[in-house]
């Protein structure tokens, strides 16, 4: 079953225009100018139950305004959307007993009190029965290492465990469909990973449909099989993480220190992109050369102290199909502007 | 019956964070008491002068200000979270109530609960007590209802006003000038006999209907109307107007909700 379907999704803002100046700023309180501004351009997706997808896009992109429709706390402009065969934006209550959400930013649990006080009071606001609640409980408490800190005011956690009781929260009352909007944030590593293999093995217990928005893509590739890449209000990327990795990032780098310092690198492949006497750095296709062939190559020349091979990041990957992508963008709109 | 127990509950939590700041709710309920105890000084002041105004004698309009004081704080005593919404939305975690399953003007109630209720409360039975204890009125269980009814009218005006200031903040960002300039016309214009103003202004508050939180209906209660007149028949109808005057508020607030548009991410 389809846990999620969204269909030709539209959503426009309207937003002041703002003048230059002071004397543009008395015009604007009288006769503002209003914009109108396409934050979600016509998507189309399904998301099959169980699956985890990392829904990324550069701030801007249209990323929280699409989770904010799915999540019923914006009506949609036009298009459609169902989240468990419900319309989120007209049946807003029904729609919210079967998700979880983690806002990134924003605290669900109370300043001044314990953990288990806000956990309390979930139990209430989804009508979560004791035996349920207590056995979910318990185990967020054991997966995310709850314990050491539960009697402690929330304004004296640091990020990191105030962020995996805020994770907690979102899984008591069993949802189908869990959103996380940028869950590790300003988070370290050790913090970052245990987020990670918690989400992981949620998703495979409970065969809870996860959603994850994160400008870390280390998340991405620790969490989530499919990938929906958003940008400009358009998705210009939905399909298989691997397959994603395997057609952009076929590009390595090898990076060679010399024994003593060369005037000059000649290559038989590949292309030099850094190169100062002692080392030099070499960008290559997979697919054209294997790595090990090269190093032959180079060592049969010169002599070779230390080398390195980078795998290209994800990070990568998508500012590359970002940037060609806005290149057709701009085509198109030249294009819509000879047409009129 | 679901509902009323998460209220309750949310309200246990509100007092374990009370515990936590006593300080800071003494200093604040005394700084209320200042605040309220200047307004009713300045009354008494300019009634000690006049002795009365257009029929309102000193304890006649304390009592205005004590049925003022009352409404405000029984309302404030639900719809605090109410009062200081824009802030809520301002930092964004209006956006979190949208994903519970329960109505949105509940939880914005559940969301706080304010103590300084209490003081209001507190100050107002005081200034009613002394008021009337200087008034010839029969008490009778008829009376007490009366008042009530007038209480309860009352109240929902607050509150349908209350709740009109805060749906404002769906549309401006910073509604807290304009809240404080309602605030301030409410408690300053309404604590006196409406009958003192311009006929102009007579109007707007009887139109917009603040007039119904103490002039018409403590006019009622205390027989200032001769019966059969038109002020009157509208201090009898407190009830009724407050509740329509509340479900309008109230549908502009489902309006709001509809147009929200939430900030950042």
């Amino acid at each position: 079953m389809d846990a999620i379907i969204v269909e030709d999704l539209w959503k426009i803002y309207r937003v002041k225009e703002h003048r230059n100046g002071f004397v543009g700023g008395l015009i604007d309180l009288f006769r503002p100018v209003w914009k109108e501004k396409e934050a979600v351009r016509g998507i189309h997706f399904t998301i099959p139950q169980g699956q985890s997808v990392g829904y990324i896009g550069p701030n801007g992109s249209g990323k929280s305004t699409t989770i904010k429709m799915l999540t019923g706390i914006l009506t949609p402009t036009s298009g459609k959307v169902r989240v468990n065969g419900i319309d989120p934006s007209r049946r807003r209550r029904e729609n919210a007993r079967q998700i979880g959400v983690v806002f990134g930013q924003r605290t669900q649990l109370w300043w001044d009190l314990a953990i288990k006080e806000s956990f309390e009071l979930f139990r209430h606001i989804y009508r979560i029965d004791e035996k349920t609640f207590r056995k979910n409980v318990e185990m967020m408490t054991e997966l995310l290492d709850l314990d050491q800190f539960a009697s402690i005011p929330v304004r004296q956690l640091s990020l990191g465990q105030r962020m995996r009781a805020e994770i907690a929260c979102a899984f008591f009352h069993d949802p189908k469909i869990v959103y996380l909007d940028e869950p590790t944030i300003g988070l370290d590593v050790v913090a970052k990973e245990r987020i990670r293999t918690f989400l992981k093995e949620i998703n495979r217990e409970k065969k809870t449909t996860i959603i994850l928005t994160t400008h870390d893509m280390d998340d991405i590739e620790h969490v989530c099989e499919r990938l929906i890449l958003i940008d400009h209000g358009r998705i210009i990327y939905d399909g298989n993480l691997q397959r994603f990795v395997d057609n952009y990032g076929t590009d390595r780098i090898l990076t060679v220190q010399f024994e003593e310092p060369q005037t000059s690198v000649e290559l038989e492949c590949g292309e030099l992109i850094g190169f100062d006497q002692r080392q030099a750095s070499i960008r290559f296709k997979k697919n054209e050369i294997s790595a090990t062939k090269l190093i032959q190559q180079l060592t049969a020349r010169y002599p070779i102290r230390d080398c390195q091979i980078e795998e290209p990041k994800i990070e990568h990957l998508i500012r590359h199909v970002y940037e060609s992508e806005n290149v057709e963008d701009e085509g198109i709109h030249a294009h819509d502007h000879i047409s009129i | 019956m679901d509902s009323l127990k998460l209220y309750y509950k949310s309200f246990l939590l509100q007092l374990k964070t009370f515990r936590i700041y006593r300080v800071n709710f003494f200093a604040s309920g005394i700084g209320t008491l200042f605040v309220y105890g200047t307004q009713l000084l300045g009354l008494v002041t300019a009634l000690y002068h006049f002795e009365s105004v257009h029929g309102w004698n000193l304890y006649d309009v304390s009592f205005l200000y004590g049925l003022w004081l009352a409404s405000y704080g029984i309302h404030i005593t639900f719809f605090a979270g109410v009062r200081d919404f824009a802030s809520m939305v301002h930092r964004g975690q209006f956006d979190i109530l949208y994903v519970r399953p329960h109505n949105l003007l509940f939880q914005v109630m559940c969301g706080r609960m304010d103590l300084q209720a209490m003081i209001h409360m507190g100050a107002s039975a005081l200034v009613l007590v002394w008021s009337t204890m200087h008034m010839d009125l029969q008490w009778s269980w008829n009376l007490v209802l009366k008042l009530a009814v007038i209480l309860l009218g009352a109240v929902l005006i607050q509150m349908g006003l209350t709740l009109i200031w805060a749906t404002l903040s769906f549309w401006l960002i910073h509604v807290g000038s304009l809240v404080l300039f309602g605030w301030t016309i409410n408690a300053n214009y309404m604590t006196y006999p409406l009958s003192v103003y311009d006929s102009v202004i007579r109007w707007i508050f009887t139109i917009f209907p603040m007039a119904f939180i103490t002039y018409f209906p403590a006019g009622w209660f205390l027989g200032k109307f001769s019966p059969g007149s038109w002020e009157y028949q509208l201090g009898s109808f407190t009830v009724p107007v407050g509740l329509l005057f509340f479900l309008l508020a109230y549908a502009f607030w489902l309006y709001g909700t509809k147009h929200y548009k939430s900030t950042g991410n």
